[in-house]
């Protein structure tokens, strides 16, 4: 089959795409027939399909689903998903955002947004620091400002305690 | 049938309503800030309705679906500035109008090109509000004759509809649906009381907050997927030379506008399909008809003309099912969906004969928004270009923070934005893997609908699931659906379709 992307590499990337949904859509399957399992059923005349069969179901649609992509993926020519994108840079946003999330409640909105933000900036190419630092500490204060006097969310905040 | 007579009087009582200035005020806040996240690429309409969110809770439902119809008209607008002058477009809407508005403004006419596509855009969305004020309240009138049965099949028609235009790939259309669904499932029964795919854990009794779920699928995944693809610096041409576009080019653009009017709309009604789609057979046809079919690609004025209008067709026709059915018709409307059901407003077939006074005046401010677009768009243009110079490594983080702190405002809770979160991920490797989200997410919205119209329909008919094929409008849904995933399967097997998933901001 001709590949007008380029060659076998651009098409063992599509196919491991598939492959790659295939099994992502398949684990999904069995966690959905595995967690339906575990519902109890009700056997009330007034709900004959009950609160099971929709999970499994879908579980069950879910593994068939996964095992024809993961088939289909062998044929696969240009129909895939080709994913060249940089993953170091979603790995360290993951972990940015990991951090962020852990840091919440101990550090307060205000100062695990800024500090976020800042290396953010920083890592995605803003070299000069004050440039970082202008514009995550007034962002990071008009969201603060916003949503807690103006929306009334009850943000947390940490040491500063405002 | 619906009094026509009473539909104009409705629509008279919704301008009451959207013309107050507080209402008018939300509506130009919301078209200035559409144009704005339609210029900017990797931000699209969906996303930022999703972020809004949070503010509905403050908010009377008009104001904040007001101001969210202009961000979503906003986005269609906005989205041909970066294509014309970037060849970059803002949303996946505004594609088609990178190829010829780009050459256009290479040959210094960039500034007729961004003006056909303001006019186009106010034509085409003008005309399908208009269609959607006549045929809303007509479908409305005979889908209260729904029961559990049609509904069910209904929504499943559409599920499958979304997956095979959204799909690409129709094995990946239809496990993003079947996803969504399961998603939706965890937490607790409402029938039962039991709790379901929770798997011991109380934190998941709730279940995934839609809010949370769209907020991580189109906020943080968008910006994941974006830096990690972003584009190389683009060519980016100056704004020279006059604006007003020629005769020659009037006597060209309006037959197309015309045709993608109807077009974009007829393509907007089908559930899943959205503004993309819209734009791309508007064009196609409209290269298909014209005489100067050799001039597309190089410049010619049509080519801008045809996506732009019938992207913006396309909203008017998206908002058909979602209004009268409640069976969201694109990404965007699955969120508008999402803000009806925080304010307690049930959609489905009841919500025009119940909240008539709402829908009324969403559909009057969309006469509006589109007005004040066009009186925006055509003397701000050079204002709004000025948007671009916002560097992406400081907008994309700025998402991510927004993102959190609406996730965190939703139950005030920290376990929100770890889901928030989670659900970026999510979004960023179902695209690394090829599954289309808006399936996802038509999926996870319209869930407990579906499983609530599916127990209904077995307890009346006691167990048997013969009403699903012999209650002819149930059957009509279904074979349509049905019809639709096989369609497409004969047609990839004979054609061997090369097809990439329509992208999916709208």
């Amino acid at each position: 089959m001709s590949d007008p992307n380029g060659g076998q590499a651009t098409s063992s990337v599509l196919r491991s795409g598939t492959l790659w949904a295939g099994v992502l859509v398949a684990v999904a399957g069995g966690v959905g027939i595995a967690g339906g399992l575990q519902v109890p059923d009700s056997g009330a005349l007034s709900d004959p399909l009950g609160p099971r069969a929709f999970p499994i179901g879908l579980g069950a649609a879910a593994l068939v689903l996964g095992a024809l992509l993961a088939i289909s993926a062998r044929t696969e020519g240009v129909a895939g998903a080709a994913d060249t994108g940089r993953r170091r840079t979603v790995a360290v946003l993951a972990g940015a955002i990991v951090l962020y999330v852990a840091l919440l409640i101990p550090l307060g909105y205000p100062l695990t947004t800024v500090v976020f933000l800042g290396l953010l900036f920083r890592y995605l190419g803003e070299r000069r620091w004050w440039a970082c630092a202008a514009i995550a500490v007034p962002v990071t204060a008009a969201l603060y400002l916003g949503f807690a006097y103006g929306l009334g969310v009850a943000l947390p905040t940490g040491p500063l305690g405002f | 049938m619906p009094d026509i007579v009473g539909s104009f009087g409705d629509l008279l009582g919704g301008f009451g309503s959207a013309l107050t200035w507080q209402n008018l005020l939300f509506a130009l806040l919301g078209c200035i800030l559409g144009t704005m996240v339609g210029v900017l690429p990797g931000i699209g309409p969906s996303t930022t309705v999703a972020l809004l969110i949070p503010v509905a809770f403050t908010m009377a439902p008009d104001s904040t679906l007001i101001m969210m119809a202009g961000v979503y008209l906003g986005a269609m607008y906005g989205g041909s500035l970066t294509s014309v002058l970037l060849k970059v477009p803002g949303e996946a809407a505004s594609a088609m109008t990178a190829i010829d508005g780009f050459e256009m403004a290479k040959q210094g006419r960039a500034g007729p090109a961004l003006a056909i596509a303001a006019i186009g855009s106010f034509v085409g969305g003008t005309l399908s509000v208009v269609a959607l004020t006549l045929f809303a309240p007509v479908i409305a009138h005979y889908a209260l004759a729904f029961g559990p049965v049609e509904y069910f099949s209904l929504m499943a028609a559409a599920l499958l509809f979304s997956s095979v235009l959204l799909g690409g790939n129709l094995l990946k259309g239809l496990s993003s649906i079947v996803l969504g669904l399961l998603v939706a499932v965890i937490g607790t029964d409402l029938q039962t009381g039991v709790p379901r795919l929770t798997f011991g854990s109380n934190a998941m009794l709730d279940g995934v907050d839609i809010v949370v779920l769209l907020m991580g699928l189109f906020g943080v995944g968008e910006v994941l997927w974006f830096l990690a693809h972003k584009e190389p610096d683009s060519e980016r041409l100056a704004l020279r030379g006059r604006l007003w576009p020629s005769r020659s080019d009037w006597r060209r653009s309006w037959p197309a506008i015309g045709r993608s009017s109807v077009i974009g709309f007829l393509v907007g009604v089908l559930p899943g399909s959205g503004s993309t789609l819209g734009a791309a057979l508007g064009y196609s046809i409209e290269k298909r008809v014209s005489k100067r079919s050799d001039e597309f690609g190089k410049g010619a004025v049509e080519g801008v003309a045809a996506p732009e209008t019938a992207n913006n067709a396309a909203t008017g026709g998206a908002l058909v099912p979602m209004l009268t059915l409640g069976v969201p018709g694109s990404g965007t409307t699955a969120v508008l969906l999402a803000v009806f059901t925080i304010y307690g407003i049930q959609p489905g077939p009841r919500l025009m004969e119940q909240h008539g006074d709402v829908v009324w005046v969403i559909i009057a401010s969309l006469y509006i928004s589109n007005v004040i677009l066009l009186l925006l768009n055509l003397p701000l243009i050079r204002v709004f270009v000025r948007i671009l110079d916002i560097p992406v490594r400081f907008l994309m983080p700025l998402v991510l923070a927004v993102a959190a702190i609406g996730a965190y405002s939703v139950n005030n809770n920290i376990a929100d934005v770890i889901l928030l979160f989670v659900f970026g991920l999510v979004g960023y490797v179902l695209r690394v893997v090829g599954i289309p989200i808006v399936p996802f997410v038509l999926a996870a919205v319209l869930a407990p609908m579906m499983e609530q119209s599916l127990r209904q329909a077995m307890l009346i008919s006691n167990g048997s699931w013969t009403p699903f094929v012999t209650h002819p409008i149930s059957a009509v849904f279904l074979a349509a659906g049905l019809f639709a995933v096989g369609w497409d399967i004969v047609r990839s097997r004979t054609k061997g379709r090369r097809t990439k998933p329509i992208a999916e901001d709208e």
